[in-house]
């Protein structure tokens, strides 16, 4: 960039000859400097410095009580159930999510008009109502949950369960239009070379179209499971036991609203990094096949496929 | 000539109200190379997809070593094949595609053997075995551990007839196999076709490379228009064209050629 600038700026004045005997060809051009950068990137730690004093100092905030539950049973137990919420929620979703595309990819136009249905539904529907109506439909049908026997233990077992539901019909809706772009992603030729070597269409899907559909529908999903994961703060109105719920208890007790949500922020922010550092590793595991042993075709060993 | 393999009468298709095929009679003996040729538009690519019923037609009917394509008979009278039987159909028959269609998640070997295992059923050790000595064959063996992406469009398409061979096919189709290589890869894939062709493997090639049409085909189509405008012995009719039309077209290559 510099060096053309200086050329461009150059050449109309001064002949070829003349630059030979000024300028050394194989030099590198000098640096242009910032000054600019150093001042407006002091003016900005300054600022964060007092925005992170001000509040770190702020009494409000009363750092005893942070630390004094940060670490409490009542706190953690919040935390597994945020995390049994979402692992569970995502994990329905993907399911549902799946079966839903695939119906979608059916050649029967009822089941695609039926997916279409579902998933304007449920992508309309704000997930705060959502909750909402699951929980106090398990009022009136205390069976509704899959597996609910699974968390008798629970005292709040109509909580959780209408928390799983509503949240994996509300992500499942997301999922289903995740999975279709992935499929979407994977060209035509890809099916129609499969249907030549005497796939049928089922298995032309299973072992053409989604592993390659995969890595497409990896990082959007990581986001929704990042969402997800803050989303399941909203089952705090229907008391699903979770990180949210325990804080506000505690504090509707103590009074000490600002640290119990500071204890909050603190998991939520420690789930989502973990979260973050988990997609990234999945990503990197269902990139291109090869993409990390780069070899040239003249190195490849001759016989390298396993025929996995 | 032998029996013919491929059958075609009256094959008829349109897209909405463009006919593309109108009415092609045409029989394809067993072991010949039959060349397809004409200018785009012709409808020459889609008849070749009617063969492996990758296009459904209209009108008439298609026979393919004994099968009607798309169809079953049962008490005389044809009735449309079910999905496992348009399959088990399309096992006997190969297809090659202009733009490779390698299965881009899988090595050179995998792409290979994905159908000897996943379709035929044939034992992990022996689809390895069958599918090293089919990319031996097309010279690709050096390169069954490379995925798709890291070979050369030449390299891709040999893998991509090796794929189509390792089915052991009863008829391949071959669709502008070089019309997406870069001028000086188009040598090695016409090669390796010249090489199945003289296995005495029944082929059915959709191309612009006349030379390849001349030497290596049996008899040259000449399509137009959605008709066979000439039919014939392939130094007939790349040399001597008898239809204004296809003397009109070969001059045209030629002189683009030249």
């Amino acid at each position: 960039m510099t060096m053309r600038r200086q050329t461009m700026d150059t050449s109309p004045r001064t002949g070829p000859e003349d630059r030979q005997d000024v300028l050394d060809p194989l030099a590198t051009p000098r640096p242009l400097r910032h000054p600019g950068h150093w001042i407006t990137g002091a003016v900005a730690v300054a600022l964060g410095a007092l925005a992170v004093w001000q509040v770190a100092g702020n009494d409000q905030l009363q750092w005893g009580v942070f630390w004094q539950y940060l670490f409490s049973e009542p706190i953690l137990a919040g935390l597994v159930v945020t995390l049994k919420l979402t692992l569970l929620a995502q994990a329905i979703a993907i399911a549902v999510g799946a079966g839903l595309a695939l119906l979608g990819e059916s050649r029967n136009p009822v089941l695609r008009l039926i997916v279409r249905g579902y998933v304007g539904f449920f992508r309309g529907l704000p997930l705060l109502v959502l909750l909402l109506i699951c929980f106090n439909a398990a009022l009136f049908v205390p069976q509704i949950g899959v597996g609910a026997w699974n968390w008798k233990v629970n005292d709040l077992i109509s909580g959780f369960t209408a928390a799983i539901i509503g949240l994996a019909l509300h992500e499942s809706a997301f999922m289903v239009e995740i999975i279709r772009s992935g499929f979407i992603s994977v060209s035509a030729g890809q099916m129609e070379a499969a249907k030549s070597i005497g796939m049928k269409r089922g298995m032309a899907m299973r072992s053409i179209v989604i592993p390659q559909a995969i890595r497409v529908i990896i990082p959007p999903t990581g986001n929704q499971f990042i969402s997800l994961l803050k989303a399941s703060a909203l089952v705090a109105v229907i008391g699903g036991g979770d990180l949210l719920t325990r804080a506000q208890q505690i504090y509707g007790a103590n009074f000490a609203v600002i640290p119990l949500l500071m204890v909050a922020s603190f998991w939520y922010l420690v789930l989502v990094s973990l979260a973050s550092l988990g997609q990234h590793f999945l990503e990197r595991h269902f990139a291109l096949a090869g993409a990390r042993k780069r070899t040239r075709p003249e190195q490849a060993k001759p016989v390298e496929g396993d025929g996995r | 000539m032998n029996q013919p393999i491929i059958r075609m009468r009256q094959v008829r298709k349109s897209y909405g109200d463009v006919a593309v095929l109108k009415g092609i009679d045409l029989d394809v003996a067993s072991g010949e190379v039959l060349c397809l040729i004409g200018p785009s538009g012709s409808g020459k690519s889609t008849l070749l997809r009617c063969l492996n019923h990758l296009e459904t037609i209209d009108g008439g009917y298609i026979d393919v070593a004994g099968t009607y394509v798309g169809c079953v008979v049962k008490d005389g009278a044809l009735h449309e094949a079910t999905e496992s039987q348009i399959a088990m159909f399309r096992r006997r028959v190969g297809m090659v595609f202009q733009h490779f269609n390698l299965f881009e998640h899988l090595s050179a070997l995998d792409n290979v053997t994905i159908g000897l295992r996943k379709v035929l059923g044939v034992p992990k050790a022996q689809a390895r075995e069958r599918g090293l000595a089919t990319l031996e064959k097309v010279g690709m063996a050096r390169w069954a551990g490379s995925f798709p992406r890291h070979l050369s469009g030449g390299q891709q398409q040999r893998v991509a007839i090796a794929r189509s061979l390792a089915m052991e096919p009863e008829v391949m189709l071959f669709d502008e196999p070089t019309s997406a290589l870069d001028p000086e890869l188009v040598g090695e894939v016409l090669a390796v076709m010249r090489d199945v062709a003289r296995g005495g493997m029944t082929m059915v090639v959709v191309t612009h490379e006349m030379t390849f049409a001349r030497d290596v085909g049996d008899r040259v189509a000449f399509m137009d228009a959605g008709v066979i405008a000439e039919l014939g012995p392939s130094t007939q009719v790349i040399e001597n064209p008898t239809s204004l039309r296809a003397q009109s077209f070969l001059r045209h290559i030629q002189s683009r050629i030249s």
